[in-house]
């Protein structure tokens, strides 16, 4: 099956000298023009599609949203429907399009090439099985806060909270499985899709695909490259829901802050720049681009964990703690996300997951974990220092957006 | 129709550069493919089906004892050449190409989880043209495992089959089986005969060079047979960690998938090394052409740390139970286990060594949307 269209390649191929034989080597990896949106057209038509990745990102708002009406309208979030979302199994979802997309999150769950297939940056199947067990315990700890009649959290206790005008679910030890799930996920799925798997040059020089590249070789039935079109799943993943959702947001309130106010146009336009260089077959260029992205993609779960963390610890004093965990547990995933980071150059995390796991153990350790204020106010600064630290900017520069 | 399109590609690329290089068909990088190919043609593959054809014959002398006095004895001596014919498998899986490719050799061989429900349909109306495709899972060595180990829980009652009302029907089945996996086998075992000139031959380096697409099978056997297989689909690596301990190979025999396993990693390990399938000399192979080439990595050869990893695929195999269905019931996470020590040699050979050795994987991995 895949021999035959590696002999169709091999035409191509043959094709090619036979031109290249006859005519003088040119040069044409330097005349290209660089478009200002991220917008590719081959004969007229758009050459982009990361439909797949819109329907995941669409799949986790919908089960944020079930957490939260659950919470709100004091109804149980059912962790069954919870499950049959997370792998898109008995039509789950109200949105009928992502009961019928054929996409699900679980399986792109700490799943990328690079760091669960290849087991670079300290990956195995093994991690890979206990981070979707992870999300699957947050369904279940949403359903066991969320059960009628739903109680009020206190120390040890799971159960809904008054957070101001939100009505939250907090696990037994403060931490809310909702942001667990979403934050983490944006960093278990979206993140490491990103910069492990779509933007990984193994997984885009995969086989044939550089020379299918070079030689414009369409997917069947398609009018992309599989290079292309690896691309713009990784550009999906950030971009791919219309805007201003997950690490699209992230990205753009981090640079709102003028400390780190080039971070949303020099990724937008890495991307950019690395699609127009896979279509002129510039693959110094594209490799440059994903060097970029990955370091800059990194800095935002670092900058909003830092933020979280002291927003949160401003808080500790409001209502026993409790007015604290909402962002303590934005904190809690955003700090996941680092470990699926990909520092370039090296194939591996700016923090390796002992180190992570190690951040989140400590964050959690006092006694009903989150519910013991004095604990995290005596650790807070230390951990948001080591953060801030790693990647070059200071607590207080992340914790104030001026 | 393949052949026909290669043809056409080679003689294009042939004709466009045949007075600036012959890139097609020389390999500057020193190694004697010629003298590869041969050693594995003649002292590994041609053995391996030998072997096996030998094994599948006991299986079908075995049979018509059997068939002619279905008794328990006969059945368990059954059985047991059953087992090493289907030890015997795991030496040819790794030769996909060829005639064995042509007429779907390994999926008529060795499709699981089989049939049980379509063989008993197949039993009873005595029709079924196992060229189909939708007789692949109802026939080979799995097929065996179900009406040798499957059709009762205890001997008197599978030879029960054998000697009640449609005894015809059950002997009939069972020595279509045997015989046609002796057929299948002498096919591609005769067309080596000559096949072999073909692919000495084809030495040279590109995508549709011998060594290319042996290489290529090599490694898609035990990334997609061995590793996938015999131990991520049933441990749940591939479904999220939902398990199917009913789709380990030999479901139905129960205590050997771990020696079916252990064996196909060693004859795995055996090609690598370049290992005469009937001694322990090696010759000319992978080991031996990454050492040619000084493959080295942090000071120490890379055909060292291969071979390091296939002592622990069998050290983490040791931790398990010799009946793979049962450990996945039970802890699985030793499964998992496992199942990374062998990924990772999957990588060291997939994609490590084939960049040493300049070789492109010519499958891709369906893993994206």
């Amino acid at each position: 099956m895949t021999r035959s269209n590696l002999l169709f390649t091999a035409i191509a191929v043959a094709g090619l000298s036979l031109t290249s034989c006859s005519s003088d080597n040119d040069d044409n990896t330097t005349n290209y023009t660089v478009p200002t949106e991220y917008s590719f057209e081959r004969n007229s038509t758009t050459s982009v599609d990361y439909s797949g990745q819109t329907s995941r990102l669409l799949m986790l708002e919908e089960m944020g949203a079930y957490i939260s009406a659950a919470a709100k309208n004091k109804t149980v979030a059912d962790v069954t429907v919870l499950s049959n979302m997370y792998s898109n199994t008995n039509n789950a979802f109200s949105n009928t399009d992502l009961n019928t997309s054929g996409k699900q999150l679980k399986d792109k769950t700490a799943a990328s090439k690079d760091y669960f297939s290849t087991f670079l940056g300290g990956g195995s199947t093994t991690e890979k099985l206990a981070v979707q067990l992870f999300f699957e315990t947050q369904l279940a700890n949403a359903f066991k806060a969320s059960a009628l009649p739903q109680v009020q959290a206190s120390a040890g206790v799971s159960g809904a909270y008054l957070d101001g005008t939100s009505s939250r679910l907090f696990a037994a030890n403060g931490l809310e499985p909702q942001q667990i799930l979403l934050k983490g996920m944006m960093g278990a799925s979206f993140m490491d899709q990103v910069v492990n798997n779509y933007l990984s040059t193994a997984k885009l020089d995969d086989a044939m695909n550089k020379d299918n590249n070079t030689n414009k070789v369409l997917e069947t039935g398609s009018n992309y490259t599989t290079m292309e079109h690896n691309w713009d799943e990784a550009y999906g993943y950030i971009y791919g829901a219309g805007g201003s959702k997950y690490w699209d947001s992230y990205i753009n309130q981090v640079n709102a802050d003028t400390d780190f106010n080039t971070v949303a146009a020099d990724i937008k336009n890495a991307f950019i720049k690395g699609r127009a260089a896979i279509v002129a077959n510039d693959y110094t260029t594209r490799d440059a681009q994903i060097n970029i992205i990955k370091a800059k993609l990194a800095i935002i779960p670092a900058v909003r964990a830092v933020y979280y963390l002291q927003e949160g610890k401003a808080k500790l004093a409001t209502n026993n703690g409790a007015a604290s965990f909402h962002a303590l547990s934005e904190g809690y995933g955003f700090i996941m996300s680092l470990r699926y980071t990909n520092k370039p150059g090296t194939n591996a995390p700016y923090f390796t997951k002992t180190e992570v796991d190690t951040i989140l153990s400590n964050l959690t350790k006092g006694t009903n974990g989150l519910w013991d204020v004095d604990y995290l106010n005596a650790n807070l600064d230390a951990l948001s220092l080591q953060i801030a630290t790693k990647f070059g900017f200071t607590v207080a520069q992340a914790a104030t957006v001026n | 129709m393949k052949k026909i399109f290669f043809l056409i590609s080679v003689i294009a690329l042939i004709a466009a550069c045949s007075s600036s290089d012959g890139e097609t068909t020389t390999s500057n990088d020193g190694y004697d493919r010629t003298a590869l190919l041969t050693h594995w043609a003649n002292d590994i593959i041609i053995p391996s089906y030998t072997n096996y054809q030998t094994k599948l014959n006991i299986v079908a002398s075995n049979t018509t004892t059997f068939t002619t006095t279905p008794t328990e004895a006969n059945l368990v001596v059954l059985r047991a050449s059953w087992l090493e014919a289907y030890k015997a498998f795991q030496f040819v899986s790794i030769y996909g190409f060829g005639k064995a490719e042509d007429i779907y050799f390994k999926e008529k061989n060795n499709t699981y989880p089989t049939d049980a429900t379509g063989i008993n349909t197949n039993i009873i109306s005595g029709t079924y043209d196992f060229n189909l495709i939708s007789q692949f899972s109802k026939q080979g060595l799995p097929a065996l495992d179900y009406v040798l180990n499957g059709l009762g829980t205890s001997d008197a009652q599978i030879v029960a089959f054998y000697t009640g009302t449609n005894a015809a029907k059950y002997k009939k089945y069972l020595t279509d089986l045997v015989t046609t996996l002796n057929t299948n086998n002498d096919i591609v075992l005769n067309d080596w005969t000559s096949y072999k000139t073909t692919y000495i031959a084809n030495n040279g380096n590109t995508i549709t060079s011998a060594v290319s697409i042996t290489v290529n099978d090599f490694i898609k056997n035990f990334e997609k047979e061995v590793r996938a297989g015999k131990v991520g689909i049933p441990a749940g690596v591939f479904s999220g960690g939902t398990l199917y301990p009913e789709k380990v190979e030999a479901f139905y025999k129960k205590d050997v998938s771990k020696i079916l396993y252990n064996t196909a990693i060693q004859a795995s390990q055996d090609f690598f090394n370049g290992k005469n399938f009937n001694d322990a000399t090696t010759g000319p192979g992978l080991k031996e052409y990454l050492d040619n080439l000084n493959v080295v990595r942090s000071g120490q050869n890379f055909s060292d740390i291969i071979n390091n990893q296939f002592t622990a695929i069998y050290a983490s195999n040791a931790l398990l139970s010799d009946n793979f269905a049962t450990q996945i019931s039970t802890n699985n996470s030793k499964m998992i286990t496992a199942y990374d020590v062998i990924q990772q040699n999957v990588v060291y050979l997939k994609l490590d060594m084939m960049q040493a050795l300049k070789i492109t994987v010519d499958y891709v991995d369906s893993d994206g949307d």
